[in-house]
């Protein structure tokens, strides 16, 4: 019996909610975020978006569509750049699920393919914003002081929200795939 | 002919880059405008209603640790309090009566408002945007209490930024640590050990040491460390006598020409919860 997909639902829903947390989570924390001359912001966008990728199962979601939609949202609400995040996600999401057929979807492939997506989508997202002159951090400072410890703290959720995440995914998306993986 | 056409997904992916390059084009120079679009207040406004709601547990997260906090602290800052506030009455005597000479000196010479005329609207902190290397936070009081692009934002005890983008309830602020290109220059200004006044503009800040530097410093005065630097309220957009921090230290800059100040900062500019904007009367 086929039951019906709660993940259509769900995700959309998780997707907007990873968004303003990390808003949030960067405004309640920001004492240890923003030591200077270190600064990481909570990237669970990214995280819902990856692990959505590869835990849908057959339910095909829509995610690239969501994805251009959260970004307008986040380039409106955050930056009142737009343009950005907005087409920056959905490309991310298109080479995720082009790269995510040559290998197993295991926890470190997975997290492997999180880190790079992360990293690419910082230095884009950096790359635009220096285009615009809207920041003048050096591209070494860049690196050093903003990607590295973003990406540290962002594995830290990884590792923590997999399982969850995982299984939440496995519960919602229909009885018939829960076999697989 | 027929076979270039067939490559949809190529003439997708370049009108996607052209629309991309027109939006961030369109939103560079909207920034520049002195008001935002209604579009834009409109959209800024409703998902900030959203933002409440997802937010508000982690706010109750945030002020109960901050309680804990306190109290754990009160009995020390307590006794330290005490002694301060004998002097601030001292003070605040004194800074009326200096209140009221100004007012009727100002009545004398017809003066209607002068640069230090200001209010402030205190409004708190509802989200930091999820960009390391740029500042921004969204405040919630907007254009129906009086803000307008381009105030300037003090926290607690000094200056922190300047208003970018004003919508109906809420409004982004940048802060002054961003040092941006198209980040908005405060005049600031010092004394001098002789006591001349010395003009600058914050010209950008150091992220290593957390320091405001005021560069392009012509006067080749001595400056003592730990004078005080309020901003200056050249260019009428910012009001005079904000205080922005102390005088850390004064080097010669790169070129040897002119030097540079560092100034810390008065304010906390890692953690930012309740914030004050300086309208102009």
């Amino acid at each position: 019996m086929l039951q019906s997909a709660k993940i259509k639902y769900i995700f959309p829903i998780g997707f907007f909610l990873a968004l303003f947390l990390d808003g949030s989570i960067n405004l309640v924390f920001s004492k240890a975020l923003f030591a200077y001359p270190y600064s990481m912001v909570s990237n669970l966008t990214i995280l819902w978006m990856i692990l959505a990728i590869f835990f849908e199962g057959e339910t095909k979601l829509p995610i690239a569509t969501w994805a251009a939609g959260v970004g307008l949202v986040f380039d409106w609400y955050y930056t009142g750049v737009f343009g950005v995040n907005m087409f920056i996600l959905p490309v991310l999401v298109i080479i995720v699920q082009w790269v995510k057929v040559f290998f197993k979807p295991t926890f470190l492939s997975i997290l492997l393919t999180f880190f790079l997506t992360l990293t690419l989508y910082e230095s884009a997202f950096y790359i635009v914003f220096s285009l615009v002159h809207y920041t003048t951090v050096a591209s070494a400072e860049f690196v050093a002081y903003n990607l590295a410890p973003t990406l540290a703290l962002n594995l830290c959720f990884f590792v923590l929200l997999y399982l969850p995440i995982k299984s939440l995914f496995r519960h919602t998306r229909g009885a018939n795939f829960r076999s697989i993986d | 002919m027929q076979k270039f056409f067939s490559n949809r997904k190529l003439v997708i992916a370049v009108i996607c880059v052209i629309i991309a390059v027109g939006l961030v084009t369109l939103s560079v120079t909207t920034r520049k405008k002195s008001a935002t679009p209604i579009l834009q207040k409109v959209g800024n406004d409703s998902v900030a209603v959203v933002d409440r709601v997802v937010s508000y547990p982690m706010n109750a997260i945030r002020n109960t640790s901050q309680a804990l906090n306190s109290i754990i602290n009160t009995y020390q800052e307590n006794a330290r309090l005490k002694t301060k506030i004998d002097q601030l009455e001292a003070v605040r005597s004194r800074s009326q009566a200096l209140k009221q000479e100004n007012k009727q000196l100002k009545q004398q010479v017809n003066l209607k408002s002068s640069m230090t005329d200001y209010k402030l609207v205190t409004a708190t902190v509802i989200s930091r945007a999820p960009t390391s290397w740029q500042n921004i936070v969204v405040i919630n009081k907007g254009t129906l209490s009086g803000i307008k692009k381009n105030q300037s934002v003090v926290a607690g005890e000094g200056l922190v930024g300047r208003v970018i983008e004003a919508s109906y309830t809420t409004s982004k602020v940048e802060l002054i640590s961003d040092s941006s290109d198209s980040a908005n220059r405060f005049a600031i200004q010092l004394q001098d050990e002789t006591g001349k006044t010395i003009n600058g503009i914050v010209t950008s800040f150091d992220r290593q040491n957390n320091e405001i530097v005021m560069g392009q410093v012509t006067s080749k005065a001595k400056i003592k460390k730990g004078t005080l630097v309020t901003t200056s309220g050249l260019g009428g957009v910012t009001p005079k006598g904000l205080y922005v921090g102390k005088v850390e230290a004064a080097k010669e800059d790169s070129s040897g020409l002119a030097s540079e100040i560092y100034i810390k900062p008065a304010a906390d500019m890692s953690s930012i919860n309740i914030v004050s904007v300086a309208e102009l009367n």
